[in-house]
This record gives structure tokens, C-alpha cells and sequence, in this order.
């Protein structure tokens, strides 16, 4: 398919991305210094962070545009939705792998039931079931609708998850960038996560334009033929 | 190589691995959207063409 503006520009936007990802990998494994308590394992936590931003923007992104959906009826909100709820569920996984691994090595185990992890998950399941609704429905329309509602309650979640660690008794550390009274990070420390994240970031949006470029194209496609079928007859 | 080492590969390793897969999904998208394109060639165009002639044959 010819690739159009909007696909050169998620095309180079995600190309960006991956560059800076190159860059941010060899500073996870050779620039930044090795973390004096826990040793080589924390260099996980600049992958770890920056999946967790991008998982809790593309599901608070679904959330709003669902939320847009349901009040305008507009597809265009509904493909935004869609495609950042895919989007997300790719940096769910990686956050979802990393976070255990990281686990079992910290606190000895893979996994804990305490807050932030039991809500994370929580979160991953709520928007596989956004799919699974979407999927499920009589019809496109209701799918649409109902994963809309999924959406938003899911996003309930996200703040939660973030406070949960200040409110409730949580084995997870608390945020060291996000955090009252500024960051506590080592500076190169924080510069590698900084450039992780904007790698995670810059691919996130180029795949997400392409996405939606070509979600946006194929239901125009749908909606001319089913137009062109309704004027012959 | 400690455990700790093979931890941080594996997470960086996936990292990789969930972006191809992404990439490749979208790429599946494009080609399912072009082959629609294709299929129908110019079903629409003929039959939006069709319609000033059904118009002026009443």
C-alpha cells in the first residue's frame, strides 16, 4: 500500500524510537553505574519503569478516547482506543516479565499478592477483557460499546496503582523520580531512564500513528462499500 | 554469567521481541488493508459509477 503522510510520519517517529532504544541499551548495559544494594538487577528498572509509563498512558489513553466514543460516537475516538489498548498490551507484557524477574532475585520470589503488583495484573486482565468484549458482541457497534465502558472502569485502576504504595502496606518501592521533593536517583542513573523512556515513548507514538492510520483506513474502506452497495441497490 | 545478568538479557531480549511482534502485527494490518483495496479494486468506483446511469435510465 502506498504509504501516505500520516504513515511516513509514525514511520520515522517510530524509526527515532528505535535508534534512541539502540542508545539506551548500551547504556543500560555499559554507561550507567551499577546500583551499590541490589547490583546488576536493578538495570532492570530502566526497562521495568519506562513499560509501566507507557502501559498506564496507552490505557489512559483508551480510557479517554472511550470515553470520547461514548459520548460523540465518533469512530475515529474508538480506533484511537483500539489501537492504544494493542499498544499497550505489548508494554504490559514486558513490564509483566520484568517485574517478576526482578522479583525473584529482590524478594526471593517471582511473584507477591501485595498491592501494586495484585492491581497491576488486575489492570493487564481488565483490558484483555476490553478485547475479549469488543470481540464477543452481536454486533460491531455494541462491542465498541461495551469495551468502551470496560475501558474506562479499567482505568479506575491506574491511579491505584500509582498511590497504592503510599496508601497501603506494599512490598514495591516507592516511585524515585515521581516523587515529592524531587527525584533521589543518581544523575546518569536518572539520564538512562529518561532516555529509556523517551525511546519507549517515540516508538510507542510512531507504532500507535501507523496503527490507527491504517485502522482509520480500513473502516472508511468498510463504510464506502457498504455506502456504495446500499446506493446500487 | 550470573543470574542477575541472564535476568537483564532476557528482559532487553524481550523488550526487542514484543516491539517485532507489534511491528508485525501492524504489518499483517497493512497487507489485509491493501489486499482489501486490491480485491475491490474498483468495485466501489464502478458502483458509484453506476449510479447517474440508473439515474438517467430512470
Amino acid at each position: 500500500m502506498e504509504r501516505g503522510r500520516p504513515g511516513r510520519l509514525g514511520a520515522g517517529t517510530a524509526m527515532l524510537g528505535v535508534a534512541v532504544l539502540l542508545i539506551a541499551q548500551w547504556m543500560i548495559l555499559l554507561w550507567v553505574p551499577k546500583e551499590a544494594t541490589q547490583g546488576v538487577i536493578q538495570r532492570l528498572f530502566y526497562v521495568h519503569a519506562p513499560a509501566a509509563w507507557i502501559t498506564e498512558l496507552a490505557f489512559g489513553l483508551t480510557a479517554v478516547s472511550s470515553a470520547i466514543y461514548l459520548w460523540l460516537r465518533d469512530e475515529r475516538a474508538d480506533a484511537v482506543a483500539v489501537t492504544a489498548a494493542e499498544g499497550g498490551m505489548f508494554f504490559a507484557a514486558l513490564l509483566l516479565l520484568a517485574g517478576p524477574l526482578w522479583g525473584k532475585v529482590a524478594w526471593g520470589a517471582y511473584w507477591s499478592w501485595e498491592p501494586r503488583l495484585t492491581l497491576t495484573l488486575l489492570l493487564v486482565l481488565i483490558y484483555v477483557g476490553y478485547f475479549l468484549v469488543r470481540g464477543a458482541a452481536k454486533s460491531p457497534e455494541r462491542g465498541r460499546t461495551y469495551a468502551a465502558v470496560v475501558a474506562i472502569v479499567g482505568a479506575l485502576d491506574i491511579p491505584l496503582i500509582h498511590m497504592s504504595v503510599y496508601w497501603l502496606r506494599s512490598l514495591h518501592p516507592a516511585p524515585v523520580v515521581v516523587r515529592p521533593g524531587g527525584p533521589t536517583a543518581d544523575p546518569r542513573m536518572l539520564v538512562t531512564l529518561l532516555v529509556t523512556m523517551a525511546a519507549f515513548t517515540l516508538v510507542f507514538l510512531g507504532l500507535f500513528w501507523i496503527r490507527y492510520s491504517l485502522e482509520v483506513g480500513e473502516r472508511t474502506w468498510h463504510r464506502a462499500r457498504v455506502q456504495a452497495k446500499e446506493a446500487v441497490t | 554469567m550470573t543470574r542477575s545478568d541472564l535476568f537483564v538479557y532476557i528482559v532487553l531480549a524481550a523488550a526487542w521481541i514484543l516491539l517485532a511482534l507489534w511491528m508485525y502485527r501492524i504489518g499483517k494490518k497493512a497487507d489485509r488493508v491493501q489486499a482489501l483495496m486490491e480485491a475491490s479494486g474498483g468495485a466501489e468506483e464502478s458502483a458509484r459509477a453506476a449510479l447517474p446511469e440508473r439515474g438517467k435510465t430512470g
